[in-house]
C-alpha cells in the first residue's frame, strides 16, 4: 500500500494531463451536439488527423534540419496547421456529409449514420495514404527527457505542463469567445432556438459551419498533444480516443461546454486512479462504469439540463 | 403608401387551406388589428409574411410594391425591415435580457468575424454602440426591463417577457412590427400600459400589424381592423364597422347571431 501511495501524486499528474486533453476533444462533440443535436462520430478521426498533421510538420522540420528544435516555436508551428486543417475538414464534413441530410429534414438518425460512414471513410483514407503502420513522434527531440520538475513527490515533465497549459488556454479562449463575443452570442442563440435566431438575422449556416470549425480545430490540437504524449500514432487511434472524449462530454452533460471540460478532467483522473489501485486492464471498465453510474443518477450528465427543462422555462 | 400588401395569398397545409386568396393592405404609420376566431389563419399569415412558411400561392409586397417577400429567407425579410413577436413567447431564455436585444441587433452590425476575434477598435466601438442602443430599447418600457438587463430572460415575469419580445423585435429597426397577441395573459393595468407603449412605438415611425383577442385593446389602438375566418377576410374597416359586420358576428357567435 505504501508504494501505491508513493506513486499516487505521479498518477494524478498523468490523470490531469490526459483529462485536459479529453476535455479539449470532448468540446468538439458537445459544441456540435449543442447546436445540431447530433453526435459527430467522425470527431475521433478529426482528432487522429490532427495528430498526423502535427507529425508531418515535425517530420518536415527534422528533414529540413532546421537546427535546434525548441518547443516555443515548433509547437505553435505544429498546432496551427493541424488546427486549420482539421477545422477545415470539420467544415467540409458538415457541408457535404451532414447538411444535405438535416436541410432536407432527415430524422436525427440520418446525419448520425452519415457521421459513422465519414468516420470509416477517414480512417481508410489515412490508412491508404499514410500506411497502416504506426508513426513515431520524435517527442524527445522537442522535450528532452530531463526537462522535468518535482512537485509534491511527482515528477512533472515539461510536456505535461505544456499540455495542460495549451489545453487550458484553448478552453479559456473558447469560453471567452462563447460568452463575450457577438459570434458566441450567435452560437448560443442558434443552440437555443435555431429558427428564432434565423429570424433575428443570425446567419445560421455560417454559425453552424464556424461551430464545426472551432470544435474540429480543438480536436485537432488534442491530436497533436496526445501524439506528443504517447509518441505513437496510427490511423485507428481516433476510435478509442473519440469514445473516451465522447464519454467525457456525456459525463459532463452533452451540449454544455463547461461540462465537457469537467467531464474530461474527471475521466482522466478516474482512469489514472484506476491504474494506481487496480489492474490497469480495468482502466476502461472503471471509466465506463462511472459513466453508467452518473447517467443512472443524473441522466443529463453532471452539468447538463434535460431537454424538457430547456423547452419549458 | 402601402407598406405591406398581400395579393391572392394562399397557404395549404396538406389538405387544409389555412389562408385563402387573402388581400390585405397596411399603410405606413398605421396600426392595423387582425381579429378572428382561433384557427382562422392569423398566425399563419404572420408566418407567411416573415418567411417561416413558404406561401402556396400569391404575393406579399413590401415598401410600396418595391420588394417581393415570397421566397425570401426569414433573415432577409428581417433585414428588409419586418420584425415580429410570438404568441407563445420565444425568448432566448438562457441569455440575459440585454443579450436577447443584442441578438436582435445582429442584422444591423457590421464587424466581421476576424475583427471580432482580434478585438479591433472598430468592433469594440461597435459593441459599445450596440450595448448602448440595446439599453435604449429596454428603457422604452420605463423601469420594467432596464434594471433587470443582466438577468437571464427566464427569470422575468410574464408581462416583462412580452415587453422584452417587443424590445428585441424593435432592435432590428423594423418599419413594420408584427405583434401576435401582445396582451394575452396580462392584467388590466399591464394591458393599459401595453396600449400606451404600442402607441409610443408607432410614434417612433413603426407601422404595426397586431393580432389581438382583447377587443378593448383593438378598439383602443387600431386605426383599422381586418377580420379573418377560415383563412379568408370576412370584414375590414374601422373597429365599429367590423364589429357590426354580420359575417364577423356569425364567425364569432354562430349562424343564429349573424342573422339576428
Amino acid at each position: 500500500m505504501a508504494d501505491v501511495l508513493a506513486i499516487l501524486p505521479q498518477q494524478l499528474v498523468f490523470g490531469l494531463a490526459l483529462g485536459t486533453v479529453y476535455g479539449l476533444v470532448a468540446l468538439g462533440y458537445t459544441m456540435v451536439y449543442g447546436i445540431l443535436f447530433m453526435i459527430n462520430f467522425a470527431h475521433g478521426e478529426i482528432f487522429m488527423i490532427g495528430a498526423y498533421v502535427g507529425w508531418w510538420v515535425l517530420a518536415l522540420l527534422l528533414q529540413a534540419q532546421a537546427g535546434a528544435l525548441h518547443p516555443a516555436w515548433v509547437l505553435p508551428l505544429m498546432l496551427l496547421p493541424a488546427m486549420l486543417f482539421t477545422g477545415a475538414l470539420g467544415v467540409g464534413l458538415e457541408r457535404f456529409a451532414y447538411r444535405p441530410l438535416y436541410l432536407r429534414g432527415a430524422t436525427r438518425l440520418g446525419p448520425l449514420i452519415s457521421a459513422i460512414g465519414a468516420s470509416i471513410f477517414l480512417q481508410n483514407a489515412v490508412m491508404l495514404t499514410q500506411g497502416a503502420r504506426m508513426k513515431v513522434y520524435m517527442t524527445s527531440l522537442l522535450f528532452p527527457r530531463d526537462w522535468r520538475i518535482q512537485i509534491a513527490g511527482a515528477s512533472v515533465s515539461a510536456l505535461v505542463i505544456v499540455m495542460v497549459a495549451v489545453a487550458g488556454l484553448m478552453m479559456w479562449g473558447l469560453h471567452l469567445l462563447v460568452q463575450r463575443t457577438t459570434l458566441g452570442r450567435s452560437i448560443r442563440a442558434v443552440a437555443e432556438d435555431r429558427e428564432m435566431a434565423a429570424i433575428m438575422g443570425v446567419n445560421v449556416r455560417r454559425v453552424i459551419a464556424l461551430t464545426f470549425f472551432m470544435g474540429s480545430a480543438l480536436g485537432g490540437a488534442g491530436g497533436v498533444l496526445v501524439g506528443l504524449y504517447y509518441t505513437q500514432i496510427d490511423f485507428f487511434m481516433g476510435y478509442s480516443a473519440g469514445l473516451k472524449a465522447f464519454t467525457a462530454a456525456v459525463l459532463g452533460g452533452i451540449g454544455n461546454i463547461r461540462g465537457a471540460m469537467l467531464g474530461g478532467l474527471i475521466l482522466g483522473l478516474v482512469e489514472s486512479l484506476a491504474v494506481t489501485f487496480m489492474n490497469p486492464a480495468y482502466k476502461d471498465v472503471v471509466a465506463f462504469v462511472l459513466l453508467i453510474l452518473v447517467l443512472v443518477i443524473r441522466p443529463t450528465g453532471l452539468l447538463g439540463e434535460s431537454v424538457a427543462a430547456r423547452a419549458k422555462v | 403608401m402601402a407598406l405591406l400588401e398581400t395579393e391572392g395569398l394562399t397557404k395549404d397545409f396538406g389538405g387544409l387551406r389555412a389562408v385563402q386568396d387573402l388581400a390585405l393592405r397596411v399603410d405606413e404609420g398605421e396600426i392595423v388589428g387582425l381579429i378572428g376566431p382561433n384557427g382562422s389563419g392569423k398566425t399563419t399569415l404572420f408566418n407567411l409574411i416573415t418567411g417561416l412558411h413558404p406561401a402556396t400561392a400569391g404575393r406579399i409586397r413590401f415598401d410600396d410594391g418595391r420588394r417581393e417577400l415570397v421566397g425570401l429567407a426569414p433573415h432577409r425579410i428581417t433585414a428588409l425591415g419586418i420584425a415580429r413577436t410570438f404568441q407563445n413567447q420565444r425568448l432566448f431564455n438562457h441569455m440575459t435580457v440585454l443579450e436577447n436585444v443584442l441578438v436582435g441587433l445582429h442584422c444591423r452590425t457590421r464587424s466581421g468575424i476576424a475583427s471580432i476575434l482580434l478585438g479591433t477598435r472598430r468592433s469594440l466601438e461597435e459593441r459599445r454602440r450596440a450595448e448602448a442602443r440595446a439599453g435604449g430599447l429596454l428603457s422604452l418600457f420605463g423601469d420594467r426591463l432596464l434594471p433587470r438587463a443582466s438577468r437571464p430572460a427566464w427569470t422575468l415575469s410574464y408581462a416583462n417577457r412580452r415587453r422584452l419580445e417587443i424590445a428585441r423585435a424593435l432592435a432590428a429597426e423594423p418599419r413594420l412590427l408584427l405583434l401576435d397577441e401582445p396582451a394575452a395573459g396580462m392584467n388590466p393595468t399591464e394591458t393599459r400600459e401595453l396600449m400606451r407603449d404600442i402607441k409610443r412605438i408607432r410614434e417612433r415611425g413603426v407601422t404595426i400589424l397586431v393580432i389581438e383577442h382583447d377587443m378593448g385593446v383593438v378598439r383602443g389602438i387600431c386605426d383599422r381592423v381586418a377580420a379573418l375566418d377560415h383563412g379568408t377576410k370576412i370584414a375590414e374597416g374601422s373597429f365599429e364597422e367590423v364589429r357590426r359586420s354580420p359575417a364577423v358576428l356569425e364567425a364569432y357567435l354562430g349562424r343564429q347571431a349573424g342573422r339576428a
